[in-house]
């Protein structure tokens, strides 16, 4: 890990005190910033009520309560923590769990007692796969947003652009980038109809309609407006097509 | 495995995990070891014997083999080899459903822990 960067977050979850500590104090060792659970409850819990998620889970196979693999199972079923890779700790007395962690999506299992190097090398090559993926997925949907011809702008609840394509950057003169910076009010040339249609949408989930919006170099673009509130992510995000009107 | 019967002739804390656990325990202001250790003498071992007599007493193999199984754990992680290898043994002839056989272990692991505990407390 080089020094500008943030120290990965870890969540371990571990039943045993003694085997939790050890295990707490061989990361923090190596950079981790660690949080530690009793068990699969407990870790969900922390999970599910923290707003910055870890970037990896280690979870001992057998706890009270949740299980390493009924964990395992919950954290890989939400759309929010599907892609949250988890580290299942097992033994070898646990063969037939092996299969089991896999079945449940775990990312990887650890047989103890666990050298300290092997759960270094393991927790870190798990993790850059995981960043890997991502960034793949990223680049795929980007691609499939930049092929369709409409004009496409995602925007939170407050109404942020968070994502847009390439006939969006066409359509309205900004790059992307200049596009994430922007409010979809700013791009409005109609604060009225802006505030009505967002009103419309959080009241009925869909609004269709003409609007203006401003070309970066001032003129005005009319456009038929397309929206739809969808979940992403577990938050509702703003789904606009844009289509410019003549 | 090594016999868990004979590993009583060998020292109780392997050298080699004790450094690297002192080593880490220094890194740590020297409060990882002791909280290791209390957690192991005062909590987990009590706690597992008694699941351990629990389950000796109602013949349940498959619960024996848990309670021997958390002992494993923390015994092989405090560096108490010969501890784990003991427990790791009651824990396959339990899961294996040999209650006999694993009861005819039981009597070996007391003395066992005792001297991991009394090695351990060197440490704390």
């Amino acid at each position: 890990m080089s020094p500008s960067e943030s120290p990965p977050r870890i969540l371990v979850a571990e039943d045993s005190t003694v085997q939790r500590l050890q295990i707490a104090g061989l990361l923090e060792k190596h950079g981790f910033d660690v949080r530690t659970a009793t068990d699969g409850a407990e870790a969900l819990h922390i999970i599910r009520s923290n707003v910055a998620l870890p970037d990896v889970v280690l979870a001992d196979i057998g706890m009270p309560r949740v299980n390493g693999i009924s964990l395992c199972r919950e954290l890989k079923g939400e759309q929010l923590t599907r892609h949250l890779p988890v580290v299942i700790l097992t033994s070898l007395a646990d063969e037939r769990n092996h299969r089991t962690a896999l079945d449940a999506g775990a990312d990887e299992f650890l047989i103890k007692p666990v050298g300290e190097t092997e759960l270094i090398v393991r927790l870190e090559s798990v993790m850059r796969l995981t960043r890997q993926n991502l960034h793949d997925e990223l680049l795929r949907r980007q691609e499939l947003y930049d092929a369709i011809p409409d004009a496409v702008l995602l925007c939170d609840e407050t109404g942020h652009c968070i994502e847009a394509n390439k006939a969006a950057t066409q359509l309205l003169g900004y790059s992307r980038e200049q596009l994430l910076k922007l409010d979809g009010r700013t791009l409005s040339i109609d604060g009225n109809s802006w505030f009505e249609s967002r009103q419309h949408l959080k009241a009925f989930h869909s609004w269709r309609g003409v609007m203006q919006l401003r070309h970066r170099q001032g003129a005005a673009v009319s456009v038929e407006a397309n929206a739809v509130t969808a979940p992403v992510g577990g938050r509702p995000v703003q789904v606009w097509v844009l289509r410019q009107h003549s | 495995m090594s016999d868990p019967l004979a590993a009583s002739q060998r020292a109780p804390l392997d050298q080699e995990t004790m450094e690297a656990l002192v080593a880490l325990n220094e890194r740590r202001g020297g409060t990882l070891l002791p909280a290791m250790i209390a957690a192991f003498v005062e909590q987990e071992c009590p706690e597992a014997l008694a699941d351990i007599e629990r389950a000796r007493s109602t013949a349940n193999a498959e619960a024996l083999a848990r309670a021997a199984h958390k002992i494993k754990g923390s015994s092989a992680a405090l560096g108490a080899l010969s501890l784990a290898e003991l427990c790791a043994e009651i824990e396959q002839r339990g899961r294996a459903g040999d209650l006999p056989g694993a009861v005819d272990l039981l009597d070996l692991l007391p003395p066992r822990i005792q001297a991991a505990a009394e090695a351990l407390s060197v440490y704390r």
